[in-house]
């Protein structure tokens, strides 16, 4: 009795623990994903004065990362950003406040078909200046998902079945009473298939 | 000895199906790494000091025009520009203003001239004109400016004459 007790806490305590089901097919067809600088210009603020407060670089400016690769894919977007900008670059002046310029980091993604707009960016909510965002290549229409790719064979020609998206990262910084001197920092972006 | 064989053989197994399993995930894994640079120059505000009032004395006239010399005139007045060290600078001001009576609506012109130079010197201090007037700050983030120049006093009325200066100095 007291086995089949403990059997069945088992049992429970296994299909508790039950998971929903994901065929993430990018796993398993060796599709290409490329991911390239569009605009080669990085998120650059210029000169700016000490105490001038908060300036931005809006989304007309961001910095483009155009992604390339079966439409159907979901896409998973990291990035890894510092919370400042730093005197020099030096990470080790993090946390301090005469040597650092605070980064609110902004992104967005367009996934139409054909040549996105800025107009049909989709915001993403980014809470702090690292985040992780999955998204299709290709936006998917209000109707139900069609099948999965075809698996690459040596018939495959994955330009057939290949789409753009466009990640843009943009964002502020904010000017105190710090030392004057060149700020930077560097953003990560790593893209992959789901 | 024998369950020890039959253990070490579903051991095998496992670890066969485990590798199986995982190796193809990591062959075909594809991660693209984008790297962002983040930058700004921070240069710190320019600060205009005034170390001495510009002082027009009408008995230094000549042919009823006063003239102070920025570069030699101890009359001329004396400021300093704080900002970044070693910075570039550019240095422009309005040539001409209108001095206004205290006690009328009699006005006086008055054409300014400036001079400048890093050192506290103002003999080897340079005229600004639109030629000339980008400079750097010192090694100590200082630049020193006189102020000078001429009105015709002629038509004017005995009294107190007072106007403003203009001088924007920008970073370049």
């Amino acid at each position: 009795m007291i086995r089949a007790y403990l059997i069945s806490i088992i049992f429970f305590a296994l299909t508790g623990a039950g998971y929903t089901q994901e065929i993430d097919f990018g796993d398993y067809g060796n599709y290409t994903l490329t991911a390239d600088e569009l605009n080669n210009d990085d998120l650059n603020f210029g000169q700016v004065i000490t105490n001038s407060g908060n300036h931005s670089i809006d989304i007309n400016n961001a910095k483009i990362v155009q992604i390339t690769g079966v439409k159907y894919l979901d896409v998973i977007v990291e990035v890894t950003a510092e919370n400042a900008l730093f005197l020099n670059g030096n990470t080790g002046y993090a946390g301090d406040v005469q040597k650092s310029l605070p980064l609110t980091l902004e992104a967005a993604y367009a996934n139409n078909a054909g040549q996105p707009s800025l107009g049909q960016a989709k915001i993403i909510n980014v809470a702090t200046n690292n985040f992780t965002k999955q998204f299709p290549i290709l936006e998917r229409q209000s109707r139900p998902p069609g099948p999965p790719p075809p698996p690459p064979t040596n018939e495959f020609d994955q330009s057939r079945v290949e789409e753009t998206a466009y990640l843009y990262i943009y964002g502020s910084i904010n000017v105190g009473d710090v030392d004057a001197g060149s700020y930077s920092s560097q953003i990560t972006v790593t893209i992959s298939y789901d | 000895m024998k369950n020890w064989n039959r253990l070490y053989h579903l051991l095998s197994v496992a670890i066969g199906i485990f590798v199986l399993c995982a190796l193809p995930k990591a062959a075909l894994a594809q991660d693209r790494d984008v790297i962002i640079d983040v930058s700004a120059e921070v240069t710190s505000s320019i600060e205009l000091i005034t170390l001495q009032s510009m002082e027009l004395a009408a008995e230094e006239a000549e042919n009823n025009i006063i003239n102070i010399d920025p570069t030699s005139s101890p009359n001329a007045g004396k400021m300093v520009a704080l900002g970044n060290p070693n910075s570039e600078i550019r240095v422009s001001y309005l040539q001409t203003r209108e001095l206004a009576s205290a006690e009328n609506s009699e006005t006086l012109t008055f054409n300014y001239l400036v001079s400048g130079n890093q050192e506290e010197d103002q003999n080897t201090s340079e005229l600004l004109d639109l030629e000339n007037r980008d400079f750097s700050f010192n090694q100590d983030g200082e630049f020193y400016l006189w102020i000078g120049g001429s009105v015709d006093i002629s038509t004017a009325s005995p009294g107190n004459y007072q106007g403003e200066f203009t001088l924007e100095i920008e970073y370049i």
